[in-house]
C-alpha cells in the first residue's frame, strides 16, 4: 500500500469550526428551541430534587389511612385528589420523590462502580482475560435485562431494595461496554502513545489520561440513566416486584391505584405523570450536558 | 485571444458559524484560459480551497458574492440543474484523498463508465471508452482491473482513477484540489505527469490547488497566490520564480527547502508582510500578465535572497 | 551512541500476506549526530522508531543505547531508559492532549521521573522550556486546543526536553506543517541540536528537507536499508536506483528545470 496516512493539513480554522457547527444539526441550526429544551430540562430536575430533598420534611403523615376521605377529586384542600386509603395523592407524590429518586441514584452508582471495574479489568488484563470478560458482556447484554431482574427480585423477595439490587446487576452492562471501548480507543491516541514514551506508568495513564477523557460520556449517561432508571424503578414496583404497598414509590402508587383507575384516575395519573416527567427531564439535561460538552471539546 | 473558460471576479465568501457569518474569501479575481494551467497556491487558511470548490458550488454552508463565469454561464446564480450539467460534464474535479472520492463498494470501472454513459454512449462503447482512458493514464492490464474494488488499487493508482472521473466528461476545465498532497514523492511526479500529459492532449485548462511551491514550477504556466483569503500575486511561472514582487511570494519561495540550496532557512517573517485589506489589495501590474497587490509596492524593495 | 543492529519485524494478520515490515535493519546514530532517515509509506520507517520507543517489540536484532541492550529491559531500567530517548510525534493535533494544559503537559515528564523537586521548581522549568522553543511562558497556562500546528510542536519538542534527553527522535514532525512554519520548527531543531548538542534521529519522506538538517543520511525501501552515508555523497552521488528515483521526484522550484518531464 502506497498510500500514505494522510498528514492532516491542518484546517483552516475558522472555516473548520465553520464547518463543524453546520453539520452538528438541529440543537445548532434551531439554538433557541435548543436552548429552551435545556432549561426546562434543568428544571424539572431541580424542582424534583428540591422536592426530594426538602418534601418529606414539610409534607404530613402520607402514610396513615383515612378511610373517610377515600378517592376525594381533586380539590383546593387534595391538590391531587386521595387514593383509595384516603391518603393525599399530592403529598405522597412529594414524599415518594425521595423515595423513588434515592433509589435511583444508589442503582446509577452501584451498576456504575461495578462497570468502571469490570471495563478496568477487561481492558488492562493480559488479551485472553480481557476477551473473556467481554464475551460475558455480550452474552449478558444479549439477555433481557428486566427480566433477569426480576428473577433476582423474585429470588430476593419483592422490595424496594431487591429491585434495587437487580438492576444494578444488570445495568452495569452498558456502562462496562461503553467505558472498556472508550479506554481502548483512548489508549491508542498519540497523546498517550507519547506520554508512554516518557515513561508514564499505565495506572498514571489512565487516571491522567484515559478516565478524564471518558468523564464528559459518563456525564451525558449518567443523567440519561437516572431518568431510565426512574423508569425502571417504577416498572418494577408497577409489576410488584419492588416497592410494596404503603410505599410512596411512585410506581408501587401506580400500581396500587391500578384497580381503580376508571372511577378515580387521578389516583394513578399523577404518579405516572410524576415518573414520566421527572424521566424526561433527566433525558434532557443529558441532552444538554452533551450539547456544551461536545461544544467545549471541539475547540471552540 | 484565448477564450476564458473560467473567471472569477471579485468573490467573496462566508462560512455560516454558529454566531454568524465568517468571513474567509475578500474579493478574488481569477482567469484561466483554455488549455492554460494555473496554479492557486497558498498556505491553509489562505482560502484557496474554498475558492476552487465554490466554481462547482460544492460546500451548502458557504455565501458567496461576485462572480464566477464558466464560460457564459454565472455559477453563484445558476439553479441546482444548471450546475448539474456542469458537475463533472464541463469541470471536472480532482480531489485530495483517492480514498474518500472513491465508493469502496463501486468497482473502478462502475466509477468512470456512467460519465461516458451520461454522455450517451452506449454501455458497450462506454465500458471500452474506461478501459482506454485508464490505459492512458497508466493503469496497466487496464480492461483486466476496471473490475477491481477501490481497496485493490495502491494511492497512486486510485487517484489515477479519480483523474480518469474528471476527464471522462470531457470537461474544458479540470479543478485538481491537492491531487498529490497525500501521495508519497514517487508517486506524486508520476501522477502530476499523468495529469499534466492527459489535460494537454485535451486542450483542457486545468486549476491547481497547492501549497507545495515546488511542484508548480514544472507544471503550471501561471501562478497566484493567496494569502488569508486574498490574491496577493499573479504571474507566469518564470516570472514568479525570478522575480515575485510580493514579499509573502518571496518569504514562501525563501522558506522552500531545496536540494541544491546551501544555507539557512528563512522562515517567513510575518510582520514584513503587510497586513492585507481591501484597499492594499488592490492588484497592480508591475510586469506582462505579472500583477501584484498594491501594499508590496509600498514595502522597501528586497535584496537578493 | 545509539546502535540499531540487524532489527527483523515482521507482521501477520489472519488471512492477509505477511508483510516483512523491517528486514536486518542496521543505522547507527552517533552522539551528537543528527542522522535522517527517508522512506516512503510502507518503508518501514515508522515500525522502526516505535521499536525503538518500546512501542513495539521486534522479532530479532537489537538495539544498544551506549552499549546496554535497550529491547530486552523493563520495569525501573525501561522507564530509565525512556528519559534517555525522546520522540517528536507526526500529528500536532494529536499528541498533546487535549484535556490538559501545557505546563501539565510539558511537567508530565518531569514528574514522572521526579526531576526539579518542587512543583515551583518545575513549574519554572516549564517557563524556560517554553522560551527556549520561541513561546511565551504564559502558554503554560493555555490548553493545546488554542494552539495552531507549528506552535503545537514546539511545545511536543519542549516536552521531549524537558526529562534532558540524549537522543532525540522526530517522526515526521514537520510533515504535517506549512511550509513556512516548517522552515522554523527545522531551524528551531538545529538550534537545539547545536545548544544541547542532542542527538537527533529525523525521520522524514522529504528529501530537501532531510539534506538541509541531516550529514548523514540513511535510505529505506520496503523494510531494508539500501544505502547510507554521509549526505553529500547520498545526494550528489547516490549509488542505488531507488535513491536515484526518490531523488528525482523532488519537486524542482525552477521552471527551466523541465522537473515534471525528466
Amino acid at each position: 500500500m502506497t498510500a500514505t496516512a494522510t498528514p492532516q493539513r491542518r484546517a483552516p480554522r475558522a472555516a473548520g469550526a465553520a464547518f463543524a457547527a453546520a453539520r452538528r444539526g438541529w440543537r445548532t441550526r434551531h439554538r433557541t428551541a435548543g436552548s429552551v429544551l435545556d432549561v426546562v430540562g434543568f428544571a424539572i430536575v431541580g424542582v424534583v430534587v428540591l422536592t426530594a430533598l426538602v418534601g418529606p420534611l414539610i409534607a404530613p403523615d402520607v402514610y396513615a389511612s383515612h378511610i373517610q376521605n377515600a378517592r376525594l377529586a381533586p380539590s383546593a384542600a387534595h391538590l391531587m385528589g386521595t387514593d383509595d386509603q384516603g391518603r393525599d395523592v399530592f403529598w405522597r407524590i412529594v414524599v415518594g420523590s425521595r423515595t423513588t429518586l434515592s433509589a435511583a441514584v444508589i442503582t446509577v452508582i452501584l451498576y456504575s462502580v461495578i462497570g468502571v471495574l469490570i471495563a478496568t479489568v477487561a481492558v488492562l488484563a493480559p488479551r485472553w482475560i480481557g476477551d473473556m470478560v467481554m464475551r460475558v458482556v455480550d452474552v449478558m447484554q444479549a439477555f433481557p435485562s428486566l427480566i433477569f431482574a426480576l428473577l433476582i427480585a423474585a429470588l430476593m423477595g419483592p422490595s424496594l431494595q431487591s429491585s434495587i439490587v437487580a438492576l444494578a446487576a444488570t445495568g452495569w452492562v452498558v456502562t462496562a461496554r461503553l467505558l472498556a471501548g472508550i479506554m481502548r480507543e483512548t489508549l491508542t491516541e498519540p497523546y498517550v502513545e507519547a506520554a508512554r514514551t516518557l515513561g508514564v506508568s499505565t495506572w498514571a495513564l489512565l487516571l491522567r489520561h484515559v478516565f478524564p477523557n471518558a468523564l464528559p460520556t459518563l456525564w451525558v449517561k449518567w443523567a440519561g440513566d437516572l431518568g431510565i432508571t426512574i423508569l425502571l424503578i417504577g416498572s418494577m414496583s408497577f409489576i410488584g416486584a419492588g416497592a410494596q404497598p404503603p410505599s410512596a414509590e411512585w410506581g408501587a402508587m401506580v400500581i396500587a391505584a391500578k384497580g381503580y383507575v376508571t372511577s378515580a384516575w387521578w389516583g394513578a395519573l399523577f404518579p405516572g405523570l410524576a415518573i414520566a416527567c421527572t424521566s424526561m427531564g433527566f433525558a434532557l439535561v443529558g441532552d444538554a450536558i452533551h450539547h456544551r460538552l461536545s461544544h467545549r471539546v471541539k475547540g471552540h | 485571444m484565448n477564450e476564458e473558460i473560467l473567471r472569477i471576479d471579485g468573490l467573496r465568501l462566508a462560512a455560516r458559524g454558529p454566531d454568524g457569518a465568517i468571513p474567509l474569501v475578500h474579493g478574488v479575481d481569477l482567469a484561466v484560459r483554455r488549455g492554460e494551467r494555473l496554479a492557486l497556491v497558498g498556505e491553509s487558511g489562505s482560502g484557496k480551497s474554498i475558492t476552487a470548490r465554490a466554481v462547482l458550488r460544492l460546500d451548502d454552508d458557504i455565501t458567496a458574492s461576485g462572480s464566477i463565469r464558466v464560460g457564459d454561464t454565472d455559477v453563484l446564480t445558476a439553479s441546482e440543474r444548471t450546475m448539474r450539467s456542469i458537475r463533472g460534464r464541463r469541470v471536472g474535479m480532482v480531489f485530495q484523498d483517492p480514498l474518500s472520492a472513491l465508493d469502496p463498494l463501486v468497482r473502478i470501472g462502475g466509477h468512470i463508465e456512467p460519465l461516458f454513459r451520461a454522455r450517451g454512449m452506449r454501455p458497450v462503447v462506454a465500458r471500452s471508452e474506461t478501459a482506454k482512458l485508464l490505459h492512458e493514464l497508466g493503469v496497466p492490464d487496464a480492461s483486466r482491473r476496471a473490475v477491481s474494488f477501490p481497496h485493490e488499487f495502491s494511492g497512486g493508482m486510485r487517484q489515477r482513477v479519480v483523474i480518469a472521473m474528471a476527464l471522462a466528461g470531457d470537461p474544458d476545465l479540470v479543478i485538481a484540489d491537492e491531487p498529490t498532497t497525500a501521495l508519497d514523492v514517487r508517486v506524486q511526479k508520476q501522477v502530476l505527469r499523468v495529469l499534466a500529459e492527459s489535460t494537454s492532449r485535451r486542450g483542457l485548462a486545468v486549476l491547481l490547488i497547492t501549497h507545495d511551491v515546488g511542484i508548480v514550477a514544472g507544471f503550471a504556466d501561471r501562478v497566484a497566490v493567496m494569502y488569508r483569503g486574498r490574491i496577493v500575486e499573479s504571474a507566469p511561472t518564470s516570472a514568479f520564480f525570478s522575480d515575485a514582487r510580493h514579499p509573502y511570494s518571496q518569504g514562501l519561495l525563501r522558506a522552500v527547502p531545496q536540494l541544491d540550496r546551501p544555507g539557512r532557512l528563512l522562515p517567513l517573517d510575518r510582520a514584513s508582510i503587510p497586513e492585507p485589506d481591501d484597499d492594499n489589495s488592490v492588484l497592480v501590474e508591475v510586469g506582462q500578465d505579472h500583477l501584484v497587490a498594491r501594499s508590496a509596492l509600498a514595502a522597501a524593495p528586497m535584496g537578493a535572497a | 551512541m545509539l546502535e540499531i543492529a540487524n532489527v527483523n519485524k515482521t507482521f501477520r494478520s489472519l488471512g492477509r500476506a505477511k508483510n516483512h515490515a523491517l528486514n536486518d535493519v542496521s543505522l547507527t546514530v552517533p552522539d551528537g549526530a543528527v542522522v535522517g532517515l527517508v522512506g516512503e509509506s510502507g518503508s518501514g520507517k515508522s515500525t522502526l522508531l516505535r521499536i525503538l520507543m518500546r512501542l513495539e517489540a521486534a522479532d530479532s536484532g537489537s538495539v544498544l543505547l551506549d552499549g546496554e541492550d535497550v529491547l530486552s529491559l523493563r520495569g525501573a531500567r525501561l522507564k530509565q531508559y525512556r528519559r534517555r530517548v525522546q520522540m517528536v510525534f507526526q500529528n500536532p493535533m494529536g499528541s498533546l492532549s487535549p484535556r490538559r494544559t501545557i505546563e501539565q503537559i510539558v511537567a508530565e515528564g518531569m514528574i514522572t521521573h521526579g526531576l526539579y523537586g518542587s512543583a515551583a521548581g518545575r513549574s519554572e522549568r516549564v517557563g524556560e522550556l517554553l522560551e527556549l522553543v520561541g513561546l511565551d511562558r504564559s502558554a503554560a497556562g493555555r490548553y493545546p486546543a488554542s494552539f495552531s500546528g507549528g506552535q503545537r510542536q514546539r511545545i511536543a519538542i519542549a516536552r521531549a526536553l524537558a526529562v534532558d534527553p540524549q537522543v532525540l527522535v522526530c517522526d515526521e514532525a514537520v510533515s504535517a506543517l506549512d511550509v513556512s512554519i516548517q522552515a522554523q520548527i527545522l531551524n528551531l531543531l538545529k538550534d537545539m541540536h547545536d545548544e544541547l548538542g542532542l542527538s537527533i534521529l529525523f525521520v522524514a519522506h522529504d528529501l530537501a528537507v532531510v539534506r538541509y538538517l541531516c550529514p548523514y543520511v540513511a535510505v529505506l525501501q520496503r523494510g531494508v536499508l539500501v544505502e547510507q552515508g554521509r549526505a553529500e555523497q547520498i545526494f550528489d552521488a547516490p549509488v542505488h536506483p531507488y535513491t536515484r528515483e526518490l531523488l528525482d521526484a523532488v519537486p524542482v522550484p525552477d521552471p527551466d528545470a523541465g522537473w515534471l518531464t525528466r
